[in-house]
């Protein structure tokens, strides 16, 4: 966190065009050395912010103030692992726009209250547009189908972390087996899942 | 430390803030895992879907009718709530039809669903459902797509031991095979599903046939207006 607050304190002269001298000043001169990853990070923003923008504008309906967020958050994931980041730009994009997408989801279940009883024709717009194929419900009743078949173990990983809302860690107590036992059970049911998509016509 | 098996879970959203950091450091060197992402990335908001009605299947209203149970549960639905459910299928789902059911297993006479057949047509929309199908035994659900359609069976009563197609046959008498299967199990279900290139309207019955023989084995097809 202290290293978050810092990054989000320097974030004016870090990835924001400097237009004056009184930006750069919000910044205490000469106490914090510049950080090699800041420069780094600038340099990742300037060559695909405006990408990733976009990308995200779509996810979010154009929400502007939302798009800002996650393309910050998104950012500052990035400054954090810039020592393990992969430098090659197929895979910083493929990164930021899969991290970005994490965020939306994440970020839009705090925005909004389900409402306990929810109309059939309020669920698609329930729904955050991560997903184009969320709005078939022929796909949905082939996952739903797909979900039936699995193995029983795997069907329960998938029911007691994503259905009920719980993390790995808490399925893996209510469960009685290891946490990586939930997380390969649910990646076999996932892909089972994803099979079965495929499989349709 | 995080393993290429987290890719599922963080899809998902369900590691936690630790099990999330770890695995996007995985993620900054990973191109499987970027790339399995990638994949996955349409079944969160599927599975929305799928969680809305589980265990029952994700069509409401239109799914109460057939299976056993949901019979059940349709006639303990007070008024108020079958006219929630008739709102509902007048708007996003509109039932076009009632297909009858020419195979071994006979319709239920007691509770044939008029209410839905009365039900005004919506306009055609892309991703929308239009056809909610069914017998005492099975279901269709037709769905328009920019190309045609989308139909999903969900067949009960198939016997057997070879396999079986679905082909839908157009008010025009063309025929298009959208799935191959192998009967289930005894006494078990199976959904197929596939695509068509006609628009719902066009779209006369379909039939299950067996793949050696070419008999028909039963017929789901659209009521007389």
């Amino acid at each position: 966190m202290t290293e978050r607050a810092e990054w989000t304190e320097s974030r004016q002269s870090a990835m924001l065009p400097r237009v004056g001298r009184h930006t750069r000043a919000v910044r205490p001169v000469a106490v914090v050395p510049d950080d090699p990853k800041d420069e780094w990070v600038r340099q990742l923003y300037r060559q695909f912010a405006n990408q990733l923008s976009a990308h995200v504008l779509g996810l979010t309906k154009y929400d502007r103030q939302w798009t800002e967020d996650v393309v910050q958050e998104t950012f500052i994931r990035a400054w954090k692992h810039a020592d393990k980041l992969d430098q090659r730009p197929e895979m910083l994009r493929g990164w930021l726009f899969v991290v970005a997408r994490r965020i939306v989801i994440d970020t839009h279940r705090g925005r909004q209250v389900r409402p306990i009883e929810i109309r059939g024709t309020d669920i698609a717009e329930d729904r955050v547009g991560v997903s184009d194929k969320a709005d078939s419900t022929v796909d949905a009743i082939v996952v739903h189908d797909a979900l039936r078949r699995i193995s029983a173990d795997q069907r329960e990983a998938i029911i007691e972390t994503y259905l009920k809302g719980h993390t790995v860690d808490e399925a893996a107590v209510l469960l009685g087996i290891p946490p990586g036992t939930v997380k390969s059970r649910t990646y076999h049911a996932m892909r089972a899942l994803r099979r079965a998509l495929r499989a349709r016509g | 430390m995080a393993s290429h098996f987290d890719v599922a879970a963080y899809a998902l959203g369900t590691l936690d803030a630790r099990g999330t950091e770890a695995f996007e450091g995985h993620l900054a060197s990973c191109a499987n895992c970027q790339v399995e992402l990638f994949e996955l990335q349409e079944l969160p908001g599927l599975l929305d879907t799928v969680a809305e009605t589980w265990p029952d299947a994700p069509v409401r209203g239109a799914v109460i009718y057939g299976l056993p149970t949901k019979r059940r549960r349709f006639q303990h639905l007070g008024a108020a709530t079958a006219a929630a459910v008739l709102v509902f299928l007048s708007g996003a789902v509109t039932a076009i039809g009632f297909l009858g059911w020419d195979g071994a297993d006979p319709p239920a006479a007691s509770e044939p669903p008029t209410a839905l057949t009365r039900l005004d047509p919506v306009a055609e929309e892309p991703g929308g459902v239009r056809g909610s199908l069914e017998s005492s035994t099975s279901h269709a659900w037709v769905e328009t797509t920019p190309e045609g359609s989308r139909i999903a069976l969900d067949l009960g009563g198939i016997t057997g031991s070879t396999p079986c197609s679905a082909v839908v046959v157009s008010r025009a008498g063309e025929t298009t095979e959208i799935a191959l299967f192998d009967p289930p199990k005894k006494g078990e279900r199976v959904v197929v599903s596939g695509t068509t290139p006609y628009p719902v309207a066009q779209i006369d019955r379909v039939e299950v046939r067996r793949v050696s023989s070419g008999k028909i084995i039963t017929t789901l097809k659209a009521p007389e207006k």
